[in-house]
């Protein structure tokens, strides 16, 4: 630390130069960090499930829509046929689309002069009321498109435009958005799909960049003019946490990551838990000029004292946010990456940039920093009242706690079902909810099922296995070659509806393909591969909670079983699927990065404390810490998701600093005095106010995290708040309740030997 | 950026305007129309007795084989049918033109039964290839002269070869394209390629004739490919067994007869 102190003084002019230098790189780089909201950018990419989802995205395409609900009092009319028409030829015009279904050019495989012929359903738009009737009696007789295209009040409409399978869907989908913005009443428009709720996540998040990170910065403003009351005191520790901000931001976008839905509190989290480092040592420095120093001593003693807690504190909150790398999931895995290489940084910052720039400055003129506060030595004085002479109910409330907490423990449920990250209120679930009630889903499902087409066993095992779909609750409109097939033996039977049946033979089966294939192509490719080895089946899902998920993917699992056996393999994909990988790996990742955070702290402060003893002493609080978040989470019905799930381990990693802070000042204070219950109050009244500063930075930054508008992040910003108030309290309260038990008992002991 | 967007118009002018100077002195020669006529003639037959190998190539490089004949007797009566794969042996279309009105009907051998396809579909894929029917008439003989109206446009090689270059506009709307670019080989009034724009006037696909060989005192390629330059795929065609003047009975070209075999 003494060469550290030196080293600073003596390069202060250099150090200052090389880190806005760097900062200058690295904002550069940060101002193109890209931003990414998929489900797929959450998963490994070499990951099974996502694999297995790109390879049938590249075979039929067709996995991305974006579906548009129009509502109105009628539907089947001339005005607002003609209005779908256009807006379906105006999509079409899109770069990135595809393909645009709609009720207005979809197909309909027909007999003609005893042949068949795929035409549009809808050839001219009518043009009375007499015509309109008319369409609508054939969609009534015809349900093939009922409860798909159309509802059978024609009250409500869907439009569907293919996404091409490209790097940017977010822009194509805006794109989308604003054509039919464009066409908005009278007719209600509402539009979803899984390409839109990303791209509305990633508005969102935009959004929450730009508005969290005044607010935070704003809170610190407050909070550093309250400790220090100066314009230095203010800025210092602010560019600080900045600097950091911008360097993780911009190491993240120079290898090549995106900010996801969880990093987009990276700022936040990182001005708040940085700006305690940079406190520490600022608020050293104007003790030390309160104290008579001059400029320099002050620097030399604020590096000597405070650097080496500081790097512990530091230390151990990086490994908290590393420790987050062990979960499957590539967003918390970059994001354990950004935080933890941003906390080291604002260390660095702290002990070394920060002292250098001190160093340039003047004296100051104020030193009100140092000055004492009536009402934190009135707050010091009841912590010590109740550690003295309540500690028996401490422990007693704390055993309630742990029984209270351990009892919802396994009500546990991961969701991380997408729609989950929209608030109630937001057009983006409003829309999805109202297609779900109306189209019944709009997420898609699908089934590709391995073997040749032409093997009447095979299509057979089709037929029932989509009959028996049809019958699944909450899955709806399968759609595959057999309903194609069906259409065309009914087509080529006179259109008698009971015609609608399977060919049942392979040379039917293959001429029912020609004559489907010269027809139109498209049509049969959407279903089938060139080699008419690989069959699409594909039907809609709702959305729903991520067990529920589950338990319905594992039903539709079954009946694939019950249909194909071991004969033919049969593949199950699409973004539920996505969707329950996810949950999967919340669930595992969780274990993993918990148990690390946890070990890690423990063997760290057991090394630093030189005892195995003292470390388990130190991790007993934050032990408590998080069983308190996980039995919170269970009693107020909050579920691990991709956000809930990192705050065990980020409260592992920010509240053991409380624990160790207190603990080496009392056994600091132990060897001096010799009294065990005089060093335990010494360190409640030095260290505790340190604490005290560090945990209102921290809580508040978290607490703006409320303001976010994904509802896991607001439940993450205030849970972890929680989480840290309660592992403040555990250091300051419970662990010396616990030390002062262990004094008590040792002294009676003695006592007990003495007699 | 900037410089190369000042240089393009500048080069399309100069080029055009070279293209003008130079085909000035062809125009003297031959026209346009002259030039199909001439096309049209060479490959005038009375009848034609086909039997092709036709690969199906998609966008990702997967192939279908089939093997189909084809006959037709004056322009206006033709016959396909499939000879492989087995499972569509027999599938037959039949094609017949009747006071400038032209009929399809498909005959699927499994349900025994002979199907008529609406007329419109004659823009659509034929048989699922590339080609369409309007294209897949050009294969056997051509009628290029009654379906385009052409512009001589220049001279230029292809492999070497050096042909006249036609801008052909359809004169029929079942033709679903806006222009047809055509090279012609000056030597024996050969097509060697031709490009087919959509009606948004992009390139839409790409015709080329190979190998031509003297069959019968008539030239005939020996593949055709057909590459639809927007999707990626592409259907070629290997000429194997080529008749023509072939005596065909009126009575092949009837419904009756496709459900007879």
């Amino acid at each position: 630390m003494n060469r550290l102190a030196r080293f600073v003084k003596k390069y202060s002019t250099t150090i200052i130069i090389f880190v806005l230098f760097i900062t200058v790189v690295m904002g550069y780089f940060a101002l193109q960090i890209e931003i990414e909201a998929g489900i797929k950018d959450m998963l490994p990419k070499d990951n099974k499930v996502v694999k297995k989802y790109n390879e049938v995205q590249e075979t039929f395409g067709g996995m991305a829509f974006a579906a548009i609900m129009i509502e109105d009092d009628e539907i089947i009319d001339t005005a607002t046929l003609k209005k779908i028409k256009k807006m379906n030829s105006d999509l079409e015009k899109i770069d990135g689309v595809k393909e645009v279904k709609s009720i207005t050019n979809i197909d309909k495989i027909e007999s003609s002069a005893g042949g068949i012929e795929v035409n549009n359903f809808i050839k001219k738009i009518p043009a009375n009321n007499e015509e309109a009737q008319k369409i609508k009696e054939e969609l009534l007789r015809r349900d093939q498109y009922l409860g798909k295209i159309v509802t059978e009040d024609f009250k409500s409409t869907m439009v569907l435009a293919e996404i091409k399978d490209e790097e940017k869907p977010e822009e194509i989908v805006n794109r989308i958005q604003s054509t039919v913005k464009k066409y908005k009443g009278p007719e209600e428009l509402y539009i979803t799909g899984s390409p839109v709720m990303v791209a509305d996540a990633t508005d969102y998040m935009k959004n929450d960049l730009k508005k969290l990170l005044p607010f935070v910065i704003a809170a610190m403003v407050l909070i550093l003019y309250l400790s220090f009351r100066s314009l230095r005191g203010v800025l210092l520790p602010i560019s600080a946490v900045l600097i950091s901000v911008i360097w993780a931001v911009g190491l993240q976008s120079i290898i090549g990551k995106s900010l996801s839905l969880v990093s987009t509190v990276l700022p936040v989290l990182l001005i708040s838990v940085g700006s305690a480092y940079v406190i520490h040592i600022v608020a050293r420095y104007y003790e030390e000029l309160n104290n008579g120093y001059d400029v320099d001593v002050a620097i030399d003693n604020s590096i000597k004292k405070v650097g080496l807690p500081v790097i512990m504190a530091g230390g151990t909150t990086m490994i908290g946010f590393a420790s987050l790398f062990f979960s499957d999931l590539v967003i918390i895995q970059d994001f354990a990456l950004g935080t933890a290489f941003g906390v080291g940084i604002a260390l660095l910052t702290s002990i070394i940039f920060i002292p250098a720039v001190l160093h340039k400055l003047n004296t100051p003129k104020h030193l009100k920093a140092a000055e004492e506060r009536v009402f934190s030595t009135n707050f010091f004085k009841g912590i010590n009242k109740i550690v003295h002479y309540r500690r028996k109910s401490i422990i007693i409330i704390v055993l309630i706690i742990i029984a209270l907490a351990s009892w919802v423990l396994p009500k546990l449920e991961p969701n991380t079902n997408y729609i989950g990250y929209f608030k109630k209120d937001s057009p983006t679930r409003i829309a999805t909810e109202k297609v779900d009630n109306v189209f019944g889903g709009s997420q898609s499902l699908n089934v590709v099922v391995n073997g040749n087409i032409k093997n009447p066993d095979l299509l057979k095992r089709m037929r029932d296995f989509q009959d028996d779909i049809e019958k699944v609750e909450a899955v709806n409109n399968p759609m595959s070659l057999v309903t194609l097939l069906r259409q065309e033996n009914r087509a080529l039977n006179n259109d008698e509806p009971e015609e609608e049946v399977i060919p049942t033979t392979k040379n039917q089966i293959a001429q029912y393909l020609l004559l489907l294939e010269m027809s139109d192509k498209q049509l049969l490719e959407s279903y089938l591969t060139f080699d008419y080895q690989q069959s699409l089946i594909q039907m809609n899902m709702k959305t729903m909670s991520s067990v529920k998920q589950k338990e319905k993917v594992a039903e539709i699992r079954s009946l694939i079983d019950k249909h194909f056996g071991d004969q033919y393999k049969v593949e199950l994909t699409g973004i539920p699927k996505l969707g329950n990988e996810v949950t999967d790996l919340v669930v595992s990742g969780q274990i993993k990065s918990l148990i690390s955070a946890i070990l890690f702290t423990f063997i760290i402060t057991s090394l630093l404390l030189k005892s195995m003893k003292k470390g388990f002493f130190c991790a007993l609080p934050i032990a408590l810490t998080v069983l308190i978040n996980f039995g919170l989470m269970g009693w107020l019905g909050i579920s691990l998701d991709i956000a809930t799930v990192m705050i065990a381990s980020i409260a592992v990693g920010i509240g053991v600093d409380y624990s160790i802070h207190i603990y080496t000042r009392y056994i600091e204070e132990k060897e001096k005095q010799k009294n065990e219950v005089l060093s335990l109050k010494e360190a409640i009244f030095t260290v505790g106010r340190a604490n005290l500063y560090n945990a209102i930075a921290v809580v508040a930054g978290f607490s703006i995290i409320l303001l976010s508008s994904f509802p896991p992040l607001k439940t993450f910003g205030g849970l972890t708040a929680i989480t840290m108030v309660i592992s403040f309290i555990g250091a300051l309260i419970i662990l010396p309740s616990l030390i002062m038990s262990t004094i008590k008992l040792k002294n009676s002991r003695d006592k007990n030997n003495n007699k | 950026m900037k410089k190369t967007t000042t240089i393009i118009p500048i080069l399309v002018v100069s080029t055009l305007l070279l293209t003008v100077v130079f085909s000035a002195g062809v125009m003297a020669k031959m026209t346009g129309e002259e030039v199909l006529d001439k096309v049209d003639q060479k490959m005038d037959s009375d009848s034609r007795d086909f039997i092709l190998d036709m690969t199906i190539v998609n966008q990702n490089g997967q192939e279908r084989d089939r093997k189909i004949t084809i006959k037709t007797k004056g322009d206006n009566k033709g016959i396909v049918k499939f000879l492989e794969p087995g499972d569509v042996k027999d599938t037959a279309l039949l094609t017949r033109e009747k006071n400038g009105e032209e009929n399809m009907w498909l005959y699927l051998p499994s349900i025994g039964n002979v199907n008529k396809i609406a007329s419109h579909s004659k823009s659509g894929n034929f048989m699922g290839t590339d080609f369409s029917y309007n294209d897949i008439d050009m294969v056997g003989g051509s009628n290029y002269k009654k379906d385009y109206d052409s512009k001589l446009i220049g001279e230029e090689k292809v492999n070497g070869d050096l042909c006249y270059k036609l801008s052909a506009v359809p004169t029929k709307d079942s033709i679903n394209y806006s222009e047809m670019e055509m090279w012609v080989r000056k030597d024996d009034f050969m097509p060697l390629k031709l490009k087919f724009y959509d009606k948004d006037d992009k390139l839409h696909k790409i015709m080329i004739n190979k190998n031509y060989r003297n069959i019968d005192s008539h030239l005939t390629p020996e593949t055709i490919t057909m590459e639809n330059v927007q999707k990626g795929s592409k259907t070629i065609l290997k000429l194997k067994e080529v008749k023509y003047n072939v005596e065909l009975p009126d009575r092949i070209f009837t419904t009756r007869y496709l459900t007879r075999n």
